[in-house]
């Protein structure tokens, strides 16, 4: 076993975001993947890093990255519960990808 | 680039009957993706048996003539075939050694977590034939050896479980290329009783 080649091979593979190409390839298989959150309008979650975070209630809310906490705080109350609401649709909709 | 090839004696039971093909035609790969490496052809080689790889070969080939309805052979007489396996160093992927598990746990791991990072999970357990498919595919790799656990028909018997190794077998793709057709010769030929 030439270690040092298939361990170079590997790390190359691995250096170039390959979820999209593990994801197909276990599909293939007859894997079936699924969103590991469940949205909760309740309920705070972890997203994946550089994801956005989340909790909505009637007037509570946070954001989970400067980004999306400066385009809330744009929003008045109203737009953003639409915007929440756009948010968690986007998001288990990416999710579920 | 100039590749490094070992060669390695490996022993496989079968019947009388599949003798002439094999000779022709080499030997097939398994078409059961579950199995234990998933698919290739199965070698009984040198490794951490109690008994030599030809034993082994032969209780195999018993064990899978069992009719566990009509509880009777269906085969009178069982073959030890052994070939010479050329085995390209960078093909290969050797998990009787810890830099082979290694590769393994890590591809595995790395796997996972990529799919995770899409915040995805998968609805069933991923097995180890699975990731070694896809291992393959992506470092090209042809030929695995490991220390598995075997349950032939004394174990079956004795109702022995274990995760504790007992044989080492190696599983070759691309046969044509790796397996040495003019070296396959049978070793040994026993009644199956």
């Amino acid at each position: 076993m030439n270690y040092a080649y298939l361990k170079a091979k590997m790390d190359s593979f691995f250096a170039d975001d390959p979820a999209e190409i593990l994801i197909k390839k276990f599909e293939e298989l007859g894997y079936e993947f699924v969103s590991k959150y469940t949205y909760n309008p309740n309920k705070c979650f972890t997203p994946p890093l550089n994801e956005v975070l989340f909790v909505t209630e009637k007037s509570h809310w946070w954001g989970g990255n400067k980004k999306v906490l400066n385009l809330i705080k744009k929003s008045d109350l109203e737009n953003f519960e639409v915007f929440c609401c756009n948010i968690a649709s986007w998001y288990q909709r990416r999710l579920s990808v | 680039m100039y590749s490094k090839n070992i060669k390695i004696a490996g022993y496989h039971g079968t019947y009388p009957d599949c003798l002439d093909g094999i000779l022709s035609n080499n030997f097939f790969e398994s078409n059961d993706e579950d199995i234990w490496l998933g698919k290739g052809v199965y070698f009984f080689v040198d490794g951490i048996g109690a008994l030599n790889p030809k034993e082994y070969s032969y209780l195999y080939s018993v064990d899978r003539c069992w009719d566990n309805i009509k509880k009777e052979y269906t085969k009178e007489y069982s073959i030890v075939l052994e070939a010479i396996i050329k085995i390209p160093e960078k093909k290969y992927l050797d998990l009787t050694k810890d830099e082979g598990l290694y590769l393994f746990n890590t591809f595995r791991a790395d796997s996972i977590k990529a799919i995770e990072s899409k915040g995805l999970k998968s609805k069933i357990e991923y097995k180890d034939s699975d990731i070694l498919k896809i291992m393959r595919e992506i470092l090209g790799i042809e030929i695995v050896k490991s220390n598995v656990y075997i349950k032939f028909a004394i174990q079956r018997i004795a109702k022995m479980e274990s995760r504790i190794p007992n044989v080492t077998i190696l599983v070759v793709n691309n046969p044509t290329k790796n397996i040495l057709k003019p070296s396959i010769k049978e070793v040994d030929k026993k009644r199956i009783e």
